[in-house]
């Protein structure tokens, strides 16, 4: 082999490794923009506050616009009645989000390292690296993922990341009228999330405390009834389909 | 306290039956590969037929499962993005590398299983007309000259069976290293989905040598005892799974409460267990009977992992009761089931007019 054709190859087999090491650097960069602030961001729902009006799901779904019939958040809402008749039923709202866990399952299991948390705990996809296999959505434990039927890739809450580093709070916590929802830095003794905590430590609930996911949403004001799944009646639940066709069926 | 659910979302499946597709062919050809290298090793006087048409079954099926896997990722086109990082708590992410290399194996198993069918250059069984035949050109050509490969076929066999099991094993784990979903979340599962596979690979074994052309009787007789051995593994490790695991038979258990459409698929698996039993008990069984069980058993298998992989799927995480799934008629549904089976057909009329030209003898021909 002459060298010219030998040193061509050589710049080919360079320009081949390097064409396959640009993501891997744009994830690891991902990754280093958001180094080191220091702060763990958390979000505590005062139940006793939330009215179930649905203006987080509205306000999140206008932020973050994702498909027709998916959302990254949502209240859920249940009728509660004791056996006795005499006590009329009561109604629990349960807002609904990406718990950002501390130890989340969803990381781990990622083949593609698409899905990963930031130092300040916020757990985030890359969603130009993302093969939408779908094994995230699988291990969340709290159906917090979904695939975007837009983008064919794992969509989730961001706790809009993008709004805390421009100074504002997420969509649904700034729209919600009972200000049921806080977030904040969960290290700062003296922010406000840390005081709710300290002042409510006997109240305070997370879903699913047995799962070992270390959930950083924390509920104010939840029966332990609602900690794990919910034991209880279905309701008539509605699929939409990706033209906006209703599905729908009875149990 | 009386907890109903007024306003919760339905949440949508997440593998779309492309899983079962791929778990189900993947399967018939990692099963394969083991009936092949245990006959291989084992028989005193091998069964030609048998071999061949495990062959041809770990190859189409080994071809195939890859595309329905792909088909299965959101985005396809990105499957490059699994080998550029290190993933090593990613049962997935293993098996991005334990896939090629089972279709690397397979392929050169099956090919040299295949070899001695193909039609050789200057044969003189060989017609003029079959000469001319491009297919047949193409064939000699896929022979790689006329040296005698029989001292390779051992220690491609083991290659081959390692990489099977590497398959099951991944295949298995990766859906039982889901703890969100308490159905997969045992260790049961893997030796169920490899005892289906078997099964499935036998019942289809015995299909294949009932319509392809060649019957061999004994080869029948063979698949019989291949089948019976894996249905009753398949059993068995179904009540170990009933009897002894906490997790995931308590939930199916709850959901047997509840649920009419897992009372349904409970009815159908256990019916077909107990009619297959019962044929199988018989000790010499019609042809006729044979085609039937065998079907019964591949569709038995196939059905397993439609519960396991989209019905599972229903099964909420946190909500009450089950959530709803119906099958669309379009890729996503029942046309990339077909689309695969079709495939699949496609190239097992392929494969048979590749090696029908020149058998050993007359006999063996497909």
């Amino acid at each position: 082999m002459d060298k010219s054709k030998r040193q061509f190859l050589g710049k080919m087999a360079s320009v081949s490794v390097g064409a396959a090491l640009i993501p891997v650097v744009q994830v690891q960069a991902q990754q280093a923009q958001t180094a080191a602030t220091g702060k763990r961001y958390g979000m505590v729902i005062d139940l006793r506050r939330c009215v179930g009006c649905q203006a987080c799901t509205v306000a999140c779904t206008f932020e973050n616009l994702p498909p027709l019939g998916q959302f990254r958040t949502t209240v859920q809402q249940y009728e509660v009645s004791q056996q006795d008749a005499a006590t009329p039923p009561a109604f629990l709202m349960l807002p609904r989000l990406c718990n950002h866990c501390e130890n989340p399952p969803c990381i781990p299991i990622c083949p593609t390292g698409a899905t990963f948390q930031r130092p300040d705990g916020i757990v985030v996809v890359n969603n130009e690296w993302c093969v939408g296999c779908g094994y995230c959505v699988q291990a969340c434990p709290y159906d917090a993922r979904f695939i975007n039927h837009e983008t064919n890739t794992a969509d989730k809450c961001t706790f809009c990341a993008h709004r805390l580093e421009a100074g504002l709070l997420p969509a649904c916590v700034e729209t919600c009228v009972g200000e049921a929802r806080v977030i904040g830095d969960l290290n700062d003794p003296h922010s406000h999330i840390s005081q709710l905590l300290k002042a409510n430590q006997a109240d305070i609930k997370v879903l699913k405390p047995d799962a070992n996911t270390g959930p950083r949403v924390f509920y104010i004001g939840m029966n332990s009834a609602f900690e794990d799944r919910i034991n209880g009646q279905a309701p008539v639940r509605t699929l939409l389909t990706d033209t906006g066709e209703e599905i729908h069926h009875g149990h | 306290m009386v907890i109903k659910e007024i306003f919760t979302p339905d949440i949508a499946i997440t593998w779309l039956p492309w899983a079962v597709q791929y778990f189900f062919l993947m399967g018939l050809a990692y099963a394969s590969v083991w009936v092949a290298t245990i006959h291989l090793c084992s028989a005193k006087q091998t069964d030609a037929r048998l071999l061949k048409l495990c062959a041809c079954l770990m190859l189409t099926a080994g071809i195939v499962a890859p595309i329905a896997l792909l088909a299965d990722l959101h985005q396809p086109l990105r499957a490059w993005h699994f080998y550029a990082q290190i993933r090593p708590y990613s049962w997935m992410w293993y098996g991005a590398f334990l896939l090629p290399i089972f279709s690397g194996t397979s392929l050169v198993f099956a090919w040299l299983l295949l070899r001695p069918y193909l039609p050789q250059a200057h044969s003189s069984l060989t017609s003029s007309a079959e000469e001319a035949d491009w297919l047949s050109r193409i064939g000699q050509w896929l022979r790689f000259g006329n040296w005698s490969s029989d001292k390779w076929l051992k220690p491609i066999a083991l290659i081959a069976t390692l990489s099977a099991c590497s398959i099951a094993l991944y295949t298995g784990m990766e859906t039982m290293a889901i703890k969100a979903r308490p159905l997969w979340h045992t260790y049961w599962l893997p030796p169920l989905m490899a005892t289906s596979a078997l099964l499935a690979a036998c019942g289809t074994l015995a299909v294949l040598n009932r319509i392809l052309h060649g019957y061999q009787a004994s080869t029948q007789d063979r698949l019989l005892q291949w089948v019976r051995a894996s249905f009753g593994l398949f059993a068995l490790c179904l009540i170990g799974w009933a009897l002894f695991d906490n997790g995931s038979a308590h939930e199916a258990a709850l959901l047997l409460d509840t649920s009419p459409s897992w009372q349904l698929a409970a009815i159908w698996v256990l019916v077909t267990l107990a009619l297959l039993a019962l044929v199988l008990a018989v000790r010499r069984l019609p042809s006729v009977l044979m085609l039937v069980v065998s079907l019964t058993a591949v569709h038995l298998a196939w059905g397993f992992r439609w519960i396991v992989l989209i019905q599972a799927q229903t099964d909420p995480k946190y909500g009450a009761g089950t959530y709803f799934y119906q099958l669309p008629w379009g890729p996503e549904g029942l046309l990339g089931i077909a689309g695969t089976f079709g495939l699949w057909l496609a190239l097992m009329v392929l494969v048979s007019e590749f090696i029908r030209h020149q058998p050993r003898s007359a006999q063996q021909t497909l």
